[in-house]
């Protein structure tokens, strides 16, 4: 990735809260998020305890007209967009009118809208399928209405790659900005509790059945029994260096490396070396050696050949430091968002950049791997590189570098 | 199947699929088309698609944004 | 150094019959595909048309468990990434190095359906009964997996992802999966498209904005890009697959290369979900800036491979583009839609139509448009009716438009091109 990318801008929809001025208090102070699902009541599903974005309903957020033709994972897309922009404090009229462009991941679409129209087709028969179906239950949806919304003309693009999904659209989004684009909204927004949607992730046998929020998603521990889900999103301004530096935007971090392998479906056991290989390529995209890591916010999928895989990434990347680097999962205390996951920890990452405080893994206390997992409260650290790594459910592992703004550029292609 | 509509009737059922707050009013007014009112090509396609469903508007019938609310009342069955 | 792009390989799954062979014999025979939907029972439905496959998953090579596992767009990437990889014939030493970038729109949505069906006892039960879906439904909610068993056939450990831009899916795959190469990042990916979205969820959600041609008497020339008469697109299914290869690398160990992918880029018109402009800014931006990027001028172009999906909005939206990208030389390129003869897949179209354009520069050849019996007086360029044509090829565009407002340019030149 070029070293020409940097965050300006994180608009954050999530279970902890809205924007960063709620969600960074939360995170740092390891607040637990996560709670009964409300969204699907009665809950007959043995998965009941989720993150929700509750505070969140489309007034005052989405246009009433694209509230009726959009699935809620787009309304937290939208949310997600204004606040990003509003905190890059960046007009996108004020750039060029094809050089601000849209990348979003997203992993299970517009799917309670989806349902609904699925359920009128075969109960009521094909004329009561509305028009928005054409436009709400596609994964695009997201990045069509940020772009339409934001009279955004540039390149747009989605991926679908499972969790890390959201690493791959920060480097695609970095790889605009090296074809010219000045500015990119990046994230995704994920919206997973209707019961269809349950009824599709009950598959995967990797969500927590625990009943109590305290101890559902318990990632390197030895009670770690699948992850809590989560929904909401995030979006993030990247822009060109050149170009903020010449808006004097304020920037909050720089995207430095990336590298993205594929270990196999359902093959955690193969994903150490997968995630080792990502985090070295991304390192050395970034100039980087693994001496360099202050940090690495970690995937945590809480399944134990999953988390063993991931200390022993660590392990093998960091050598003999990797007892003393501080490493965190601050999704413990949210969920897990499927493709938007991955920029939650981006945002996470960039706010502890700035603020210099490493947030804790709520909820966790006895770390079963010889990690130094912060736990109980945020420890300040002079942070100057993070490591944030991804891995998803099909097989893909992925590493992002972000440095601190004032950290000297080195590396680049 | 009710096929009486009057115009707030029909201002709620626009308001409710397209998300376009209308009222009575508006829905009589023949020189305001339903790009005026904000209402675009797949809204008006849902409205028709409403009436078509559950107000005896017929199968063929067709709509698009630069005609107004009016020529769709027009439509309903039992008005002239 | 620039890294450039060579396709090496080439795999098709497309209406009419599958392999590379038969595609491009039926697009160059102007024969069309468009029949009764067969896959599912259309009756009710406001369109009963659409360009289905012929395909048999064993006749084609897959295994039971294959076939148990992988919804049906699935079984058409892995059947044309197989051809595609065969031809290629090519042993990557570092599989790190590899790569796979697959695109499609909708996904698992059949088999979405399918299990919504028997969990919901037809609908009627909005606390679905997850006990009655099928053990592979949560590869259907996320079409990550296409890439993923895509990538476990080849041996890919390097970047894998799955692109789903909507209608544009197809020509963004295999310009994302370029860039892998180009930025360093795999020396071999494997990119295409995949889909299979003929069922009733999305016939229905076409219908309610009468999107698709309801010529269901007489579908054989229902698909009519640019004619007069057409009264939308026609639903198809398929994939296509390309091998892309670094071409120091392909040189090296000596491989046929088919054509360079050369040029890439996107745009959004930021002003509709499903509706075009009629000025075609955005797409001729983006076909400017995919040129730029492959170094080639617009006069060079010779043949346009167009989205030509069959709707009025588009027809003239396109042509329009194509007169702001060429100006006075419009009128002198041929553009054509293979979509007149197999549909529109999705997100598998982009993909099947740069399959198309690599041949039409092996061949030198330009498929035609079907259908074209009398041309919308709005639509002025030469559309290549009924007839392929013979043409040395150098440079081919092709482009592509989605729900979104999504514009996407692809440019492929001919090998032997310095």
């Amino acid at each position: 990735m070029s070293p020409a990318a940097v965050v300006t801008g994180l608009g954050v929809v999530a279970p902890s809260g809205l924007g960063v001025g709620e969600f960074w208090p939360a995170v740092r102070d390891g607040h637990l998020a996560l709670a009964p699902i409300g969204r699907i009541d009665p809950n007959p599903y043995p998965v009941t305890v989720a993150g929700e974005v509750a505070a969140f309903a489309p007034d005052g957020w989405v246009d009433p007209r694209i509230t009726v033709q959009t699935d809620r994972f787009t309304h937290f897309a939208l949310a997600a967009a204004d606040l990003a922009l509003e905190d890059a404090a960046l007009e996108p009229a004020a750039v060029g009118p094809f050089e601000f462009g849209v990348m979003t991941a997203s992993y299970s679409g517009g799917v309670e809208f989806g349902q609904r129209e699925i359920e009128r087709l075969w109960r009521n028969g094909p004329e009561h399928v509305g028009p928005y179906q054409s436009i709400a239950w596609f994964y695009a949806a997201c990045s069509g209405q940020v772009s339409i919304g934001n009279g955004l003309r540039g390149p747009s693009g989605v991926l679908v790659a499972d969790e890390a999904g959201g690493l791959d659209a920060l480097a695609a989004a970095g790889g605009e900005l090296r074809r010219g684009a000045r500015a990119m909204l990046v994230g995704g927004a994920e919206a997973p509790f209707c019961p269809y949607a349950m009824c599709c992730q009950l598959g995967l046998g990797l969500l927590s059945t625990s009943r109590d929020p305290a101890t559902a998603y318990q990632p390197f521990t030895g009670q770690a029994g699948g992850f809590a889900p989560a929904e909401g999103g995030a979006m993030l301004v990247v822009e060109d260096a050149d170009a903020a530096r010449s808006r004097g935007a304020a920037v909050k971090a720089v995207v430095a490396g990336h590298g993205a392998t594929y270990t196999g479906r359902r093959q955690f056991d193969q994903s150490a070396q997968g995630l080792l290989r990502a985090a070295t390529d991304a390192l050395a995209e970034a100039g980087l050696t693994p001496d360099g890591v202050d940090a690495v916010f970690l995937d945590a999928m809480a399944d134990p050949s999953a988390d063993a895989a991931e200390a022993e990434a660590v392990r093998l990347l960091l050598g003999e430091r990797a007892s003393r680097v501080p490493v965190t999962a601050p999704k413990a205390g949210y969920g897990r968002c499927y493709a938007a996951a991955a920029v939650l920890d981006v945002a996470a990452a960039v706010l502890a950049l700035e603020h210099g405080l490493v947030p804790p893994t709520p909820g966790v206390r006895d770390c079963l791997f010889d990690l130094d997992l912060v736990t109980g409260a945020a420890r300040p650290a002079d942070l100057r590189t993070v490591l944030v790594l991804s891995r998803g459910v099909y097989g893909g592992n992925s590493a992002l570098v972000l440095r601190h703004p004032e950290s000297p550029i080195t590396g680049g292609n | 199947m009710d096929t009486r509509l009057s115009p707030d009737d029909l201002a709620a059922l626009i308001s409710r699929c397209t998300g376009v707050p209308v009222t009575g009013e508006q829905v009589t007014d023949p020189s305001r088309t339903f790009d005026d009112l904000g209402v675009d090509s797949l809204g008006v396609m849902g409205v028709l698609s409403e009436l078509q469903r559950n107000h005896g508007v017929p199968k063929d019938a067709d709509l698009r944004p630069h005609q107004s609310p009016r020529e769709l009342l027009a439509l309903l069955p039992g008005r002239v | 150094m620039t890294r450039r792009v060579a396709v090496t390989g080439l795999g098709v799954v497309a209406p009419g019959g599958i392999g590379t062979k038969t595609f491009w014999e039926l697009i160059t025979s102007g024969r069309t595909t468009t029949r009764p939907i067969t896959l599912f029972d259309p009756e009710g439905f406001r369109s009963r048309i659409a360009a289905e496959c012929d395909f048999d998953p064993v006749h084609e090579g897959l295994t039971t468990a294959e076939i148990t596992r992988m919804d049906r767009y699935v079984q058409f990437a892995a059947v044309a990434a197989d051809e595609a990889w065969r031809q290629a014939q090519v042993a990557v030493a570092d599989p790190w190095r590899l790569g796979v970038c697959m695109g499609s729109a909708v996904g698992g949505t059949t088999l979405l359906e399918q299990d919504y069906v028997a969990t919901s006892r037809r609908g009627r039960q909005w606390l679905v009964d997850a006990d009655a879906a099928s053990p592979f439904l949560h590869c259907a909610l996320s079409p990550a997996t296409l890439a993923a068993e895509v990538a476990d056939r080849v041996g890919a450990r390097g970047p894998v992802r799955t692109v789903s831009t909507g209608c544009t899916a197809g020509l963004d795959a295999v310009g994302h999966g370029a860039r892998l190469i180009e930025d360093g990042k795999a020396d071999v990916v494997v990119a295409g498209a995949s889909e299979s979205p003929i069922s009733p969820i999305t016939v229905a959600c076409f219908d309610a904005i009468r999107a698709t041609s309801a010529r269901n008497d007489d579908p054989a020339h229902a698909a009519r890009p640019f004619d007069r008469d057409r009264d939308g697109f026609v639903l198809g299914e398929g994939a296509a697959v390309l091998v892309l290869e670094e071409l120091g690398h392909a040189r090296r160990r000596g491989a046929e290369v088919l054509a360079r992918v050369e040029g890439f880029a996107t745009r959004s018109n930021a002003h509709h979900m499903t509706g075009l402009t009629t000025e075609g800014v955005e797409m001729a931006e983006a076909a400017g800036r995919a040129l730029d990027h492959a170094g080639v001028a617009p006069d060079e172009v010779g043949y346009i491979n167009a989205h030509g999906s069959g709707t009025r909005q588009n027809d003239r939206h396109e042509t329009a583009a194509f007169h702001r990208l060429l100006g006075e030389r419009a009128h002198h390129v041929p553009v054509s839609s293979i979509k007149s003869m197999i549909g529109h897949s999705l997100g598998a179209i982009g993909s099947i139509e740069l399959a198309a354009c690599a041949l039409a520069l092996v061949h030198g050849v330009v498929p035609p448009t079907a259908n074209l019996d009398t041309p919308d007086p709005e639509c002025d360029l030469d559309y290549v009716p009924h007839t392929a044509r013979e043409r040395p090829l150098d440079v081919v565009l092709s482009v592509g438009s989605g729900f979104g407002g999504f514009q996407s340019a692809v440019v492929l030149t001919k090998a032997g091109r310095p």
